[in-house]
Parts: C-alpha cells; sequence; structure tokens
C-alpha cells in the first residue's frame, strides 16, 4: 500500500500549493513536538497546594467514583476485606497488581486470598497503583507495565486503586509530564488510562446508566 | 451502509410520522443541549479554548504531510505498523489481510464511525469473519440489522421496549424491561466474546503526532477491552484526526467530551502506542494503523478544508432543528445532521446527496456549538453553489434560483416588483389577512396560513424613517 502512501501525501501537497517542506521547515516543527509547549489552560488546571486535593476530591465523587482515606497503606488489607464482606465477595480472590508496595501488605491475616496475574473472566475485585491523579476532573491515570496488567482496570467487576496525595496534580498537561517523565528510556507506556469514574452507558434512552463494560465501582484509597 | 440520501424528502416525511421515533427524540431534546450548557458554564475559558483548537488544527492540515509522516515513524519505533488507504476498499482489504494473517474467526470493535463510513462489517462477513459490536449502542442496532443514526448516540432512535424486544428474541432469554438489567444481559454475553476475539477494532478520537498514539474516548470501557485482551489490535482512523502533541491532545480532551455529552470527561481517555512492550503480561502483541482518506485529502486546500477540523463530537447534530425533527437516518447515510450535510456530499457525490446541504434552515446554532468554530452554514452554502453549477437539482428550483438571482442583482425592478406584488397579497388574503394557499409556496401553505404582508414594503418604510429622523435632528439643531 505504499502507493497509498504517496497518493495521499501527494494529493495533501497538491491540495496546499507546494511540494513537501523544506529541512528547514521541518526541522522547527520537529523541534516543536520535542519540546511541546502548553496551550491555553483553563484556571481549574492551574490550581496549587490544597486546592489541588480538594478539587481531586469533589470530581471524583461528582465522577460517581468513591474515596476511602488512609492512614497508612497497613490499613489497606483490613478496609478491604470489609468492603469484600460487603459486597458478599469475601471468596473471591482479590487479583493483585504485582507491585511491591501492595504485595508486601499482610493480606493473610485479613483473610484475603490474593493472586497475582492478568485478569480473567469472572474476576470480582482488583486492586492497583496509580500513578497519579488529576484534580480538573478527578481522574486517575494509570499505565500499562510489567508489574500491572492493563485487563486488570477493566475485567473486574470492581476496581481498586491506591493513591499518593501528593501524586495528585491540577491538569492533563501534569499528567502527561509524569507519564514522559516514568518513560525516560525512550517509548511510552503501551497503555495509558484516563479514568474517571466507573464504567457506564447512555445507551439506553439518552441516560447515562452505570455498570456498563467496564468495573461497576471505582474505589479509591486516598493516602 | 447503502446510500439513501438521494430519498432524503420521502425518508424525512416517514420519520415525522413515526411514532416511536418522534418519541425516542424527545429524549435528544432533553438531554445534550442542557448537558452541553451546563459544562460551558462550568469553564469560563470554554471560548478561549475554541479559538485554541482552531489555530491548532489549522496548523496540522497545513503541515499535514509533515504530521502524518511523523506519527507513521512514531508507530514504526514502538513497534507497530501503519496501513495507507485511499478509498473504503484499500481499508477494508488491508484490514481483511491482517485478519487472516492471524486466522481470525471473530473479531470484537469498538464504536467507529470510519468503520461504518468504508463498510466494514459487510467486507468482513463477506469474509467469513464475524464482527461483534461491543458498544452496547452499536450492539442492538447490530442485533437488529440496524445502522447508527447519531454519531456518539447510534442507538438514539430505539425506545425501551424495542430493544427488550431483540434482546429477548435474539438472546433466547426472558425479556426484561428493566435498563438495569438490559445492561447486565448485555455484559454478560459480551464477556465471552472479548475473551475469545482474535482481533480487536477500534477507531481513534485523536492520534498524536509527537508519540505515535492513539486515543480513544468512551464511557462503557468496551474499547479497552476489545483492544486490550485480543492478540492484535487495529485502529481504523482518518488522516485529519491528528493533533501534534500530548498538550495539544489535553485541549481537545477537554473540547470533545463537554461539547459532545456535557460530561467534564468521558470516563475512559485511553492512549496506545504500538503492541504490548517487553515484560508486559497482557495487551496486543500486534498494533496496525489504517490511515483511511476516502476523499479527505482532496478537501485539503479546498472550499471544504475547514470540515477538517471536526472532531465528531455531534454538537451540531444535537443542536439543530432538522435533526431533531428527523433524527439520523433520514440523511440517508452513515453522518447525518450538519457535519453530514457537508462531508457526505464529498464522500458520495452532491449528485447523491444535493438534499442534505439543502436541508438547513440556517439558523446558525450549528456554528455558534460547534468546538472547532467549523462554518457549517457557510460550507453548506458551498455544496448549494456547486450543485446549481453542475446542474443538479430539480427544474424548478433551479428556474427558482436563477428568477431570484436576476430579480436580486436589479434592485430597482426588485422594488418595483415587491411594491407591486404586495398590495395584491393584501388583497388576495382577504378580511383575515391570512394566505391559505399561494401558487408556488404549497409547501408553506400546506401546514400553515403565510400572514399577508400589511402596509409598506421593508425599503418604503425604510426611507420613510430615515428620511423624518433627519428632518427633527435638522429642527432641533436650529438655535
Amino acid at each position: 500500500m505504499s502507493q497509498a502512501r504517496q497518493q495521499i501525501l501527494a494529493r495533501i501537497r497538491s491540495g496546499l500549493k507546494r511540494g513537501p517542506l523544506s529541512p528547514h521547515q521541518q526541522t522547527t516543527l520537529q523541534q516543536q513536538l520535542e519540546s511541546p509547549k502548553r496551550t491555553l489552560q483553563p484556571a481549574r488546571a492551574k490550581v496549587t497546594g490544597q486546592a489541588t486535593i480538594d478539587d481531586f476530591k469533589a470530581m471524583a465523587l461528582e465522577s460517581a467514583a468513591e474515596l476511602i482515606q488512609l492512614d497508612s497503606l497497613d490499613q489497606l488489607p483490613a478496609q478491604l476485606a470489609a468492603l469484600m464482606q460487603q459486597a458478599n465477595i469475601s471468596q473471591q480472590p482479590l487479583v493483585l497488581a504485582d507491585e511491591s508496595n501492595l504485595r508486601s501488605l499482610n493480606w493473610a491475616s485479613a483473610g484475603i486470598n490474593t493472586e497475582l496475574r492478568v485478569a480473567q473472566n469472572g474476576d470480582a475485585i482488583s486492586l492497583t497503583n496509580s500513578l497519579c491523579g488529576v484534580a480538573e476532573t478527578g481522574t486517575l491515570v494509570l499505565h500499562s507495565s510489567p508489574n500491572s496488567p492493563t485487563s486488570l482496570n477493566f475485567l473486574p467487576d470492581i476496581h481498586c486503586l491506591v493513591l499518593q496525595q501528593t501524586n495528585i496534580v491540577a491538569g492533563y498537561e501534569d499528567a502527561w509530564d509524569k507519564v514522559r517523565d516514568g518513560a525516560k528510556s525512550g517509548a511510552i507506556p503501551r497503555t495509558v488510562n484516563f479514568i474517571t469514574g466507573p464504567s457506564r452507558s447512555a445507551d439506553l434512552e439518552q441516560t447515562l446508566r452505570m455498570g456498563a463494560h467496564g468495573p461497576k465501582r471505582l474505589v479509591v484509597f486516598l493516602l | 451502509m447503502d446510500i439513501n440520501s438521494p430519498d432524503f424528502i420521502a425518508r424525512s416525511k416517514s420519520a415525522l410520522n413515526d411514532a416511536n421515533l418522534q418519541t425516542a427524540l424527545q429524549n435528544l431534546k432533553a438531554g445534550f443541549p442542557s448537558k452541553r450548557r451546563k459544562a460551558m458554564e462550568r469553564m469560563p475559558e470554554f471560548d478561549a479554548m475554541r479559538d485554541q483548537a482552531v489555530v491548532i488544527k489549522d496548523k496540522v492540515i497545513e503541515n499535514l504531510d509533515f504530521y502524518l509522516e511523523t506519527f507513521e515513524n512514531k508507530v514504526h519505533a514502538s513497534g507497530g505498523h501503519v496501513h495507507w488507504a485511499q478509498t473504503s476498499d484499500e481499508a477494508c482489504q488491508t484490514i481483511v489481510d491482517i485478519c487472516r494473517s492471524v486466522n481470525a474467526k471473530t473479531v470484537t470493535k469498538g464504536k467507529s464511525m470510519v468503520t461504518e463510513e468504508i463498510n466494514l462489517n459487510e467486507f468482513l462477513e463477506k469474509h467469513n469473519i464475524t464482527p461483534i459490536e461491543t458498544d452496547l449502542g452499536e450492539y442492538i442496532l447490530q442485533l437488529r440489522g440496524d445502522h447508527p443514526s447519531h454519531i456518539i448516540a447510534p442507538a438514539i432512535h430505539l425506545n425501551l421496549p424495542q430493544v427488550s424486544d431483540i434482546f429477548a428474541e435474539k438472546h433466547n432469554l426472558p425479556r426484561k424491561e428493566d435498563p438495569a438489567e438490559l445492561m447486565q444481559e448485555a455484559r454478560d454475553i459480551m464477556r465471552d466474546h472479548f475473551i475469545a476475539a482474535d482481533v480487536g477494532i477500534t477507531g481513534a478520537n485523536f492520534f498524536v503526532a509527537e508519540t505515535g498514539s492513539t486515543m480513544i474516548v468512551t464511557n462503557e470501557g468496551n474499547g479497552d477491552l476489545t483492544q486490550t485482551l485480543p492478540k492484535v489490535h487495529i485502529v481504523v482512523t482518518s488522516i485529519e484526526k491528528c493533533v501534534p502533541t500530548l498538550e495539544d491532545l489535553s485541549l481537545f480532551m477537554r473540547l470533545l467530551s463537554r461539547s459532545a455529552t456535557g460530561q467534564e470527561s468521558a470516563v475512559y481517555n485511553t492512549l496506545s502506542s504500538g503492541p504490548r512492550q517487553t515484560g508486559d503480561q497482557d495487551g496486543p502483541e500486534q498494533f496496525h494503523v489504517v490511515l483511511v482518506d476516502n476523499g479527505r485529502s482532496d478537501m485539503v486546500g479546498d472550499e471544504q478544508q475547514d470540515m477538517l477540523r471536526c472532531i465528531r463530537c455531534s454538537a451540531c447534530m444535537n443542536h439543530c432543528p432538522v435533526y431533531s425533527q428527523i433524527g439520523g437516518h433520514a440523511y440517508g447515510w452513515v453522518y447525518p445532521g450538519p457535519m453530514g450535510s457537508v462531508l457526505t456530499p464529498k464522500m458520495i457525490g452532491i449528485d447523491q446527496a444535493g438534499h442534505l446541504p439543502n436541508a438547513s434552515t440556517f439558523c446558525g446554532k450549528c456554528e455558534a456549538v460547534c468546538p472547532v468554530r467549523i462554518p457549517l452554514p457557510k460550507l453548506m452554502r458551498t455544496w448549494r453553489e456547486r450543485q446549481f453549477e453542475q446542474n443538479l437539482g430539480s427544474a424548478a428550483n433551479r428556474w427558482g434560483i436563477r428568477f431570484w438571482s436576476a430579480m436580486v442583482k436589479r434592485p430597482k425592478l426588485y422594488h418595483a416588483m415587491t411594491r407591486f406584488t404586495m398590495p395584491l397579497m393584501k388583497l388576495w388574503a382577504g378580511k383575515k389577512n391570512r394566505l391559505h394557499s399561494l401558487p408556488i409556496g404549497r409547501g408553506w401553505t400546506l401546514w400553515r396560513d403565510l400572514p399577508a404582508p400589511e402596509g409598506k414594503t421593508f425599503m418604503q418604510q425604510w426611507q420613510a424613517q430615515t428620511k423624518q429622523p433627519k428632518q427633527h435632528t435638522d429642527k432641533e439643531m436650529q438655535p
């Protein structure tokens, strides 16, 4: 199909009434891509300090995410045990991202059976970390990695995640910067998920209803 | 999808008489516009952001060759493949070839209007590959053998009982009426498809030159399961959906959800770059992007170029007084509403789609709500001009335009004519001052009377008014 490629590019250039861009023009555009500038950001995406955390919480709740504040990560197994009991899924395994901070917790003492793997059909609940939260819309940012398979974010009925309050940023641009920073070796991760609340659909009579194909509940443990 | 646009007038008439459709369209009128307005009110910078979006999109088009080649290089660098397709057939063939290379029997599909445009499902079926639509609305339509009537709310023309019926029939399960139960039923059935599919096909709302990534914006999560679980992920998108950087993408993420559903953010904004990476335990082993042209490159440098800014938010149709009366199917092809009335003639020909740019009152609401400020009425007018130049449209219409044009180019004749006809119309109207029928205006008077003109013509009144104040002023100015 390289012929298609040539012809499409030729038609674009003929429409623009020019040939290929000069090396100088290409270099200029290339430099703009390599050091991207922020465009107009709304004030909401530029808040600082406590407002970042407050805005994040308010917007996350508005998106129907659930927030649970923790003093320390050690409280997590007991909290999750309670949540699982309430949801009547105590006998189900908690599918865990293979992250050292999560793996090292004392799950057995809370009576939770954990499995470190990708998600499967029928999984009731998963737990992952998140790269950061975004204040402007209460969004959680996650990305694929050998330790955190993307299926954990979508297949289970309940997706739980841990978010450090210090990792809440104001706007999307700050989140992309974090993604880029984590990818200093080169390529950004295969998948970056911006998740705002649990799954829903408006396809039945244009009314938003929760619980479409993704998780029915999104539970954020804030540290 | 078959082309039915030449039957626009008959289709819109039957749409107006379709009680089910009219009930369903009430949901649209009550929903999207007011939600969008509320989202606007919470974002004071929205108008400034729209201006910025125009600048970015225009820059992309002015340098589209550069951005497409850069995107391609970046996809290659991340281990993916880019395929270029000039036509629907080229795109479909490319996709079938990829499916065959992995012996695919079933493919799951996320919602994608470009795959509707290229008629992908039919092509796959012809080659013994079963496509399964996973978006709830698209899935309902696939079960019914139906097509989307809206670009983001595909099943907007259906009511709940119609969904209950088709689920009961096709799933062979007891009929359910509760929306939550219907959704659960679709969810359960779709799970097995997600797991079994060999290939997942999604569209892309945007693709990013800086990183060689594609982005889908969804609420259900079906697109993510579609692109995460199978061995192969194919993205089918069109060449104009490019944005330069992740910073630019941020701006468009903010504009899209708010303009579309009025949400602060869609639930899932997902960026995909290449296949799974070393050590990743899931994600596709192959990543393909099919860049579809289908007439878009001809719009570069053309009168219709502004249309290439479109981000498919659907705000134009959500606010359109014509769309909200007749729904999307009346338009007779993939893209309905004002954006479709500009795009469809380009893709299927103005000879086929001639009615569409005429199906507008030019009230201007579409342009007023467009997040990338596409001058939709102006572009529709351009199509009307081309239609006239190419001798298309009915003879009566064409003679009418000629007559009108001859008149307005001769102001004196025009004014004489109006001065002459106005008293005649008043006489014709009788005591009630209303015209029940007009020789060339039956389309109007069939449904309502035309109020008869009273008194003098606009120009007569204008002349009288501009004279009078002047006399006043002169008098007042006297010492």
